[in-house]
């Protein structure tokens, strides 16, 4: 369903947004609260897991190809390393799926 | 508005590191979980190292932008473990003993359910899609 080329393409972007909606939190975040407490990366960690969550739900249930692929992608980029790991490590998805979601 | 495009770049480039990595991993017969853990295990190290090795204030070795491009955005996009484990490292050091483990334990927590609460949103949305579907028709 995707190729590798627009695989990169589709990587490269979702991190690219991902990063500036992270970056942006974090910032506003940091500028009410004060710098003592890390709220903004907790906040979009948070953000991001449930994403990650609710997309891969959906391409597990709608698995309606390349769309879906963009989303879940881009949620994966979001952030979320601790989303993945939870998600693998307790075998929500079989191993692969995450990776290559196709 | 540089600086957006600095966080952007480093963002992209780190999450297609991150994807490669797990795209050569995945054939591999090993724990599924490894590329995850590899990948979280040595951002932790790289962002600790850029971030030791230099100084915010931009005197030593990496300017600000620098810092900008490599600790936000590409260990950033790489993985979110790094900057996590990094803030709760200096909360430890400094002994805000409290805020670290409100850091850990929330996050994991917290990032848990919300994955959960994520999967059963999604849940009912064929269901929903069907419908609509059959509306539009």
């Amino acid at each position: 369903m995707l190729d590798g080329t627009l695989a990169i393409i589709l990587v490269l972007l979702g991190g690219a947004f991902g990063s500036i909606w992270r970056y942006a939190w974090s910032g506003f975040f940091a500028e009410r609260l004060g710098e003592t407490f890390p709220f903004g990366t907790l906040v979009v960690n948070l953000v991001g897991s449930m994403l990650i969550g609710l997309f891969s739900g959906l391409v597990a249930r709608v698995s309606s190809g390349a769309v879906a692929s963009l989303v879940f992608r881009r949620a994966n980029n979001y952030t979320y390393a601790h989303a993945a790991f939870f998600r693998r490590f307790f075998g929500f998805v079989h191993p692969g799926e995450i990776s290559s979601s196709r | 508005m540089r600086r957006y495009y600095l966080v952007a770049i480093g963002g992209g480039i780190g999450s297609l590191v991150r994807f490669g990595i797990t795209q050569f991993m995945a054939p591999m017969a090993v724990w599924a979980p490894l590329s995850i853990l590899i990948i979280n295990t040595s951002g932790c190290f790289v962002i600790s190292f850029l971030n030791f090795v230099s100084d915010p204030s931009g005197n030593i070795y990496l300017g600000p932008r620098s810092r900008l491009f490599l600790l936000v955005g590409f260990c950033g996009g790489y993985t979110t473990f790094s900057s996590f484990s990094l803030i709760s490292f200096n909360a430890a050091r400094h002994g805000f003993l409290l805020d670290l483990w409100l850091n850990i334990g929330l996050s994991h927590i917290l990032c848990l359910l919300s994955v959960w609460l994520g999967a059963i949103v999604a849940a009912p949305f064929p269901r929903v899609l069907r419908r609509v579907a059959g509306v539009l028709r």
